[in-house]
């Protein structure tokens, strides 16, 4: 107890320390904001910078830096349909809309609030966590992320909107793309045509810029005006980006959800923070009262993916710091650079190192508060921008798409494929097909077939009668079946798209 | 005299003058180091060292390019397209010797013409056992009657390779499950579900420190753990043997594209040694906790084509052990000499001599179309013998014989 | 007339009609999932192909704004396509800076300030932040080596 609060006062009485997070702070929402770059890029290129330092102030640099990447991922995306990094797509959904109906600064705030008591519960989830920890990441295992794959595309139809078949062939695309590689389990080329730049997958990001933002800037250029399509006049105000943030605290109950099925997310090394963010944002859908508000600028559409996003940073850093197994692949690197400074990671860590990881934890609880200060002092500026006539933010948007496609991967092949898809993006968007069960595909489906042959691999097809698997597939069950039933029991409602 | 002076002097300055030249040309240029995977890891990680005391000696600034994809192909395939003026240098994963042996898919680059600039690690691989399994140490993994799970990355990758080979040349019973990439098969270990992995010693270290698995089984390691060399009883997998361990030696390849200037490798190569040898260059390398075991150009060039040189059996057997089917040899050659009472037969396939052991039970043998028993084997016959390359001792499948 | 609508819907149904055949070639375990996605998604795909087909909305006179709107969308593809040849060709440094001044310009018919502001702009940020404070090799453009 007392190496809790005397590590809470280790980091903010320290001017070194504080000093450190406040420069850490924008260099993750800016590498956060820029489409392409994100965390890992961030945390490889400050390394040499960190070298010097002492373990702790190294390591709280670092963290501090990488766990409000994703604050700032949803600045592009709420204004401008792009998304900062690949889990920040699914605020996309909902942000967006909120921009065009003049409401960018509510969006903005939202985004930030929820990023930041996401984050902090992320932190109290990891403090929490801590003596039940090894026997809750090692129950889950390729079958049970096979189920929960599973278990998030069948969001796909919750998230189809007016037309289900629609809405399920988009998502059968997605998840059709998502075959697309060298397939590991059989050293198979499926579909890759002799392109080497497949042979890893569809690139995600590139996927969702060419789906999502193309087709956007495309319209924008067609109709005129600005992102804004409301007449009111365009607002400096401070005001909406903090109704945002008491939104935050408007919908505490999915929040609290939000960032606990996140930090558990984050907790289980092998899902990713892309799932975090769909399952999240598909649990908000399903939890709501009023479903069909979604798609069309529903604050919680915002909130729920972003709280997930920042919890799941606290939930990673468990398997990374007490097993030394990275719980996401920024944590890779961030492991790396925390060997590095000197501190190991592993079971000694719980035994010796605890003030280590109290210090961290609080980091993590003080960056993304910090992230909220700093971000509240730019956010209404950004705001601003969707006000700004469409001729100029096109060119903008559409260079930093281009950007995006091949800085993630420095292929330039992404951005003939970023166009492409742009264009059937225009098609698609035109004749109202929903566009975000595309992504839900793309994402969970390597997750999904890559689980399922591992698990045939270890057990064989019998691999869902274990215990821990019927748990989940009665989870599974109940939870479908508890949205069917509160479906029934209203009007037939359904989810229309402004995407 | 005199004019044997004013040579040598003459000579003096020209040399003078063109190495005074030679260094002249980093000087202020842009030297891109190609890193064929994603930030991060690794190979990155070396890269990024190796870039900043090269910027120091070589007097030029290092990009760090990240070329990512196809394992390590997209990267390797980017540096042997690239300008060969020694503004171009490239890393790359020692596994592409296997890619490049096998002929797979989609690479385009040439390892035999690439200009080595030097190594700077050794990665002796490791079999490790996890702690869940129960299984301690090799002789417990060969005393199993059923086979256990073993965890690689994806299929072709040079983890799969190494695990395949491995399996192949000491008669393991293990079952290969493909696709866990990075730590997840640490995790499966951990878990219980995987018995063991067969990896990088350096990869494996920190997990084998905190207690959840051992090393059972090294490759050209420091003799605390057993050596594989120790364990192999067959011709075959001693030859297996000796070449994975002749790849763990080449950990974290430098290269230029072919066709370099010989002058500008030579710098460079000049430079990379400098930093490699730098003592602050050292004193990184332990706080970052990776080690450096640096070997230089034509000593690495030679491991390299040495390493590119195998046999076609060796090929063959390498093929077949990196498949998921294993491929079968059939030839039609006459029998060269049968001994032991039909037991062990010699013939030809192609180039090479083979001696084969025929089992009384499970090689198929007609003779003349009938069904026939080995005794009745003669030299001279005419023979279709299919046999398994990877099998201990050429055991035949079938031999249809004719005589 | 070419419908878009039911040339939308074609195209789908012929991607999973193509991927699934594609699919059969695939050993046992690589086609598992591909055939269990496009074998479903080529009906679901011919259904959808159908109904659009069968719903024929009565021919409506495009509006003035509509066909305005027609129209600038054809340009805005001749500009997407453009920059993709632009910073395919010559790389990101070179034709990202250009092509947001031509489009400014010319495209939109911003003034010359206001454009110019763009192109420099984005240089600006392409080089400042990019290639001098990240160190990052932005793409050099496929023509440019050849030159």
């Amino acid at each position: 107890m007392d190496l809790m609060l005397s590590s809470f006062l280790t980091v903010v009485t320290s001017p070194s320390l504080m000093g450190l997070m406040l420069l850490a702070v924008p260099i993750g929402l800016f590498f956060g904001a820029i489409p392409g770059l994100g965390g890992k890029l961030g945390v490889v290129l400050l390394i040499p910078f960190v070298f010097g330092m002492e373990p702790i102030a190294g390591a709280v640099f670092l963290l501090a830096m990488h766990a409000v990447v994703h604050t700032g991922g949803s600045i592009p995306s709420i204004l401008f349909g792009v998304p900062g990094t690949g889990p920040d797509a699914a605020t996309i959904v909902d942000g967006f809309p909120m921009a065009k109906r003049g409401e960018a600064g509510r969006a903005l705030g939202a985004s930030l609030g929820a990023s930041g008591v996401g984050g902090v519960i992320g932190a109290i989830f990891l403090a929490a966590m801590l003596p039940i920890l090894r026997p809750v990441v090692l129950a889950f295992s390729p079958a049970e992320f096979f189920l929960l794959a599973l278990f998030g595309i069948t969001f796909i139809a919750t998230l189809s909107g007016a037309s289900l078949r629609k809405g399920l062939l988009v998502g059968m695309f997605g998840l059709m793309l998502s075959f697309v590689a060298l397939d590991p389990h059989t050293g198979t080329q499926r579909y890759t045509h002799d392109m080497l730049f497949l042979w890893d997958g569809v690139d995600v990001i590139t996927a969702v810029l060419g789906l999502f933002a193309i087709p956007e800037m495309i319209g924008l250029g067609a109709k005129g005006g600005s992102i804004a399509q409301t007449t009111t006049v365009a607002r400096y105000s401070i005001a909406q980006v903090l109704d945002g943030i008491v939104d935050v605290f408007r919908h505490f109950g999915l929040t609290l959800r939000t960032s606990v099925i996140g930090a558990v997310i984050g907790m289980i090394p092998g899902l990713g923070g892309d799932a975090a963010s769909w399952i999240c944002y598909g649990h908000a859908v399903q939890s709501s009262k009023t479903p069909e508000r979604f798609g069309q600028g529903a604050v919680e559409g915002v909130i729920a993916p972003e709280t997930a996003n920042n919890s799941k940073e606290g939930g990673s850093l468990l398997p990374t710091l007490f097993f030394g197994v990275p719980g996401s692949s920024g944590m890779a690197i961030l492991l790396g650079a925390f060997i590095m400074l000197g501190i190991k990671p592993g079971p000694a860590m719980a035994l010796t190192g605890m003030e280590t990881v109290w210090i961290l934890i609080w980091t993590l609880c003080v960056s993304n508060l910090l992230a909220v200060v700093v971000f509240l002092a730019m956010a209404p500026a950004f705001g601003m921008l969707v006000y700004v006539r469409g001729a100029l933010i096109i060119p903008f948007v559409v260079t930093l798409s281009f950007l995006g496609a091949f800085l993630s991967h420095g292929a330039w092949e992404n951005i003939v494929l970023l166009c492409v898809l742009g264009v059937f993006g225009v098609f698609l968007r035109k004749h109202r097909w929903p566009r975000p069960p595309f992504i839900i595909g793309l994402v969970l489906g390597p997750i999904a077939e890559d689980s399922l042959h591992k698990a045939m691999g270890i057990w064989g097809p019998t691999f869902f009668l274990r215990p821990q698997s019927l748990a989940m597939i009665a989870l599974i069950v109940g939870s479908i079946g508890y949205y069917f039933w509160r479906r029934k029991r209203q009007a037939a409602i359904e989810v229309q798209y402004d995407v | 005299m005199n004019k044997l002076l004013k040579l040598t002097v003459l000579g003096l300055v020209l040399g003078l003058a063109t190495t005074a030249h030679a260094s002249e040309f980093y000087k202020g240029k842009t030297v891109t180091y190609i890193v064929a995977t994603s930030p991060g890891g690794g190979y990155d990680t070396y890269a990024r060292l190796i870039g900043r005391y090269l910027e120091k000696h070589l007097g030029a600034r290092v990009l760090i390019k990240n070329i990512p994809g196809a394992g390590h192909i997209v990267g390797a395939n980017t540096l042997a397209a690239s300008k060969a003026d020694g503004l171009t240098i490239g890393t790359f994963n020692t596994g592409l010797i296997y890619a490049q042996i096998l002929k797979h898919e989609g690479v385009q680059f040439d390892l035999r013409e690439f200009a080595w600039i030097g190594k700077a690690a050794a990665d002796p691989r490791t079999l490790v056992l996890g702690t869940e399994s129960g299984l301690k140490t090799y002789d417990d993994l060969t005393a199993l009657a059923k086979p256990v799970k073993f965890a690689t990355s994806g299929v072709g990758s040079a983890s799969y390779t190494d695990t395949q080979l491995l399996r192949s040349a000491l008669d393991l019973n293990i079952e290969v499950v493909p696709g866990f990439n990075g730590n997840e098969g640490e995790l499966a270990m951990m878990r219980g579900e995987i018995a063991g992995q067969v990896g990088s010693t350096s990869s494996l270290k920190s997990f084998v420190d905190n207690g959840y698995g051992t090393f059972a089984l090294a490759l050209g390691g420091d003799g605390s753990v057993p050596e594989a060399n120790s364990k192999v009883k067959t011709e075959k997998g001693r030859a297996i043997i000796s070449l994975v361990e002749a790849m763990a030696v080449l950990g974290r390849l430098t290269a230029a594209p072919a066709g370099t200037p010989a002058d500008r490798v030579a710098e460079l190569r000049a430079a990379y040694q400098a930093a490699l040898t730098d003592a602050d260059l050292l004193a990184d390398a332990k706080k970052l906790d990776i080690p450096i075991e640096p070997a230089y150009g034509d000593t690495v060039a030679k491991l390299v084509g040495d390493a590119l040189n195998q046999s076609p059996e060796t090929v063959a057997i390498i093929a077949g052990a990196v498949n998921a089917e294993a491929k079968d040899i059939t030839v039609k050659t006459p029998l060269e000499a049968v001994d032991d009472g039909g037991k062990i037969i010699r013939f030809k396939s192609g180039d090479a001599e083979i001696e084969a052991k025929v089992s009384g039970s499970r090689t198929a043998i007609t003779i003349d179309g009938a069904q026939a028993d080995r005794k009745l084997l003669k030299p001279g016959m005419i023979c279709e013998i299919t046999y398994d390359p990877q099998s201990d001792k050429n055991e035949p499948k079938t031999m249809a014989c004719k005589g | 007339m070419f419908d878009s609508r039911i040339l939308t819907s074609a195209a789908m149904l012929a991607i999973f009609a193509g991927m699934s055949a594609a699919a059969l070639a695939f050993p046992p375990k690589a086609q598992f999932m591909p055939l269990l996605v496009g074998v479903p998604g080529t009906l679901l795909a011919l259904a959808q192909f159908v109904s659009d087909l069968r719903q024929r909305p009565a021919r409506v006179e495009p509006t003035p704004e509509q066909v305005d709107e027609r129209r600038r969308e054809i340009g805005m593809f001749a500009w997407l396509s453009l920059f993709a040849a632009g910073i395919l060709g010559f790389g990101f440094l070179y034709a990202a800076p250009l092509l947001v001044f031509a489009f400014l310009r010319f495209g939109q018919k911003e003034s010359w300030v206001v454009a110019a502001i763009g192109g420099v702009g984005a240089w600006a940020i392409l080089y400042g932040m990019f290639e001098l404070m990240l160190g990052l090799i932005l793409f050099e453009g496929l023509l440019v080596g050849m030159l």
